[in-house]
């Protein structure tokens, strides 16, 4: 039950709407709850305050990734930024950065979605077998453990609002779609490595990370989207070399 | 409308300005590499061109030069050595090894290596 404290919570709320030439905040004023989160606040202004101001939201339990935006300058799931943390404020609410902003809080995930599919993160099979629903493809505790913490993913995009790569490089493929990525690669069903090479090699891919390190920071999944690209460095390093070195170890 | 992190972004995080300045290092890093270089060559010219070379890099502003480079040098190696176990995943018997077994042995190695740096100089000094 939520516990109710004479006190007001001051919101700075970033507001633009496509016909405007310049954002703006607003300034709300919320009852402060001390097991209310942000989301929570923005619900409120939305139902009783303002019934113009625009965000996503679903799930309310850190699961479908879809609330994040800006708390006081940091990347965060407003269904997981309790107000209390942000005591006495005000708390500014502003759209994830690095990225096209539609309309209030809301942004346009579009160039994300076309570098998510250039990755292909699904099974690939060099028989073609993805479609064929009768066959087998077994993995042991070991081998799922590879690459679970990478598949944790929610899609969320916090990572993207915390990489200054992103920020300056718009066709910078990205901390989660390069997880993905790995993750893919080091699935034990996947035969899909080759197909996924050219892109994650790119000059817009691995090796434009420069391990900053704060998209793993910021994820609230802890995928260690930053580990995996460094880890997919490791491997892309000892793969040229090979090439370079081996090359009749390397398929046609 | 795209909203990016602007050019000041270093400046907007703490860790953000950590890893500024490790990259930042390896300007001073360099610039020193130049200079040992220089005194390699300087050793073979005659012994006034030598010692001019040894006044210059003795005179005050080159010696706040180089305490600023073994500054960003011993962040560069604190922070990139801590960096390994997110580079590295080494599994045995399925199970990632704990980090600090691939960090330990970088430091045992610094440990060692600078203890024998150190013993070469004062053995050269004191022969």
């Amino acid at each position: 039950m939520s516990t109710a404290i004479d006190t007001m919570v001051r919101f700075e709320v970033f507001r633009y709407q496509p016909d405007w030439d310049e954002p703006t905040y607003q300034i709300y004023d919320v009852p402060y709850r001390e097991d209310w989160v942000v989301l929570d606040a923005l619900n409120y202004i939305k139902d009783t305050i303002d019934g113009s101001l625009t965000y996503r939201w679903s799930c309310r339990m850190g699961v479908c990734g879809s609330c994040g935006a800006m708390v006081n300058g940091y990347p965060k799931l407003t269904c997981a930024a309790f107000l209390s943390e942000y005591l006495p404020g005000p708390i500014r609410v502003e759209p994830l950065v690095n990225f096209n902003v539609e309309r209030d809080l809301v942004t346009s995930i579009d160039g994300f979605m076309e570098k998510l599919e250039s990755v292909q993160p699904w099974i690939i099979r060099e028989d073609g077998a993805t479609d064929d629903l009768k066959s087998e493809y077994l993995q042991t505790p070991a081998q799922h453990s590879a690459y679970q913490q990478f598949s944790m993913c929610i899609n969320c995009l916090l990572c993207y609002a915390a990489c200054p790569v992103s920020s300056h490089s718009e066709e910078f493929i990205g901390p989660a779609a390069l997880a993905l990525a790995q993750r893919y690669n080091l699935d034990t069903r996947d035969e899909g490595v080759e197909q996924r090479r050219d892109v994650i090699l790119k000059d817009e891919g691995i090796w434009e990370c420069s391990f900053v390190g704060e998209c793993s920071a910021v994820c609230p999944k802890h995928v260690d989207p930053a580990g995996a690209i460094q880890q997919a460095k490791m491997t892309g390093a000892i793969d040229y070399y090979r090439r370079l070195l081996m090359p009749w170890t390397v398929k046609s | 409308m795209f909203r990016s992190l602007g050019w000041t972004w270093w400046t907007k995080r703490p860790s953000y300005l950590l890893v500024f300045l490790r990259e930042t290092s390896s300007v001073f890093i360099a610039v020193q590499v130049v200079l040992v270089l220089v005194l390699l060559h300087k050793a073979g010219q005659p012994a006034a061109d030598y010692q001019a070379y040894l006044d210059f890099l003795w005179n005050p502003g080159m010696v706040v030069f180089h305490v600023i480079s073994i500054a960003f040098a011993l962040l560069h190696t604190y922070t990139w050595f801590n960096l390994l176990p997110q580079t590295i995943a080494i599994r045995i018997m399925g199970r990632r090894i704990p980090g600090l077994l691939l960090v330990a042995p970088q430091f045992g190695a610094w440990a060692v290596v600078t203890g024998l740096i150190i013993a070469w100089v004062w053995w050269v000094g004191a022969g």
